[in-house]
């Protein structure tokens, strides 16, 4: 049972490095105005989900 | 309804998820491309703005048999709201020496509108005439485009490509 959630744990880890590894290659591509939007929307949408999870009780 | 009101911070965050999404999408379509077509006669070659962004530092190779031509099609795409505008100049380089322009031209190009600039360069214009036959010549092709520079080697082969060279027979002395 605890070797799933690692296994699930080193998943969720690669995927999240994969999507990042890409976005960095991409985000040479953005202009100026583009970064910082996106800057932005990463900070929303991560204080967001945290407001979100806090609700739930975590 | 409590409901709705309790995933509202769920529905903000994908909706910030979906904006960096679009600013993605929008933002790597706009901005002033360039494409260059190079044919020589037997295999053309597209080099689009990835391929040059990925090759800024040493160009790109193409090759061309001796007495050929090589006909060159520039693209400037403007994917932006405002008309572009820009000097576009192109000369021939045998090392550091400038060995002729090509072009010099100003090209203007209206909004979410392309323009395209045709040149073309004869080799044997261009082979010196006191240099080795049986040696390759090559000569940079810098394009300028404002601020931006592409660079095209043309490799002059003095052997037409594809031909196979056959040893000459040595005959049986054994006999």
């Amino acid at each position: 049972m605890k070797l799933e959630y690692v296994l699930y744990g080193f998943g969720v880890l690669f995927c999240v490095a994969g999507v990042g590894y890409l976005t960095a290659e991409y985000v040479n591509y953005l202009s100026d105005i583009g970064k910082i939007g996106s800057l932005l929307l990463t900070v929303g949408l991560f204080t967001f989900l945290g407001k979100y999870f806090e609700r739930l009780g975590w | 309804m409590a409901n709705k009101h309790k995933n509202l911070y769920l529905y903000l965050a994908l909706a910030c998820f979906l904006g960096i999404i679009l600013i993605f999408v929008f933002d790597g379509y706009m901005g002033v491309y360039d494409t260059l077509v190079m044919d020589n006669g037997q295999y053309p070659q597209t080099v689009d703005f990835a391929q040059w962004a990925q090759q800024e530092d040493f160009g790109y190779i193409m090759d061309v048999d001796k007495g050929g031509r090589i006909e060159f099609t520039y693209t400037v795409q403007n994917h932006r709201f405002s008309e572009y505008s820009a000097a576009v100049a192109v000369s021939l380089y045998h090392g550091q020496d400038k060995l002729s322009d090509i072009l010099s031209q100003q090209i203007t190009v209206g909004s979410f509108k392309e323009s395209e600039l045709k040149w073309s360069l004869d080799t044997v214009k261009i082979f010196p005439a006191d240099y080795p036959e049986n040696q390759n010549y090559s000569v940079n092709m810098i394009i300028k485009r404002g601020d931006t520079e592409r660079k095209v080697t043309v490799n002059i082969s003095p052997f037409a490509f594809g031909t196979k060279i056959i040893p000459i027979p040595i005959p049986d002395t054994q006999e």
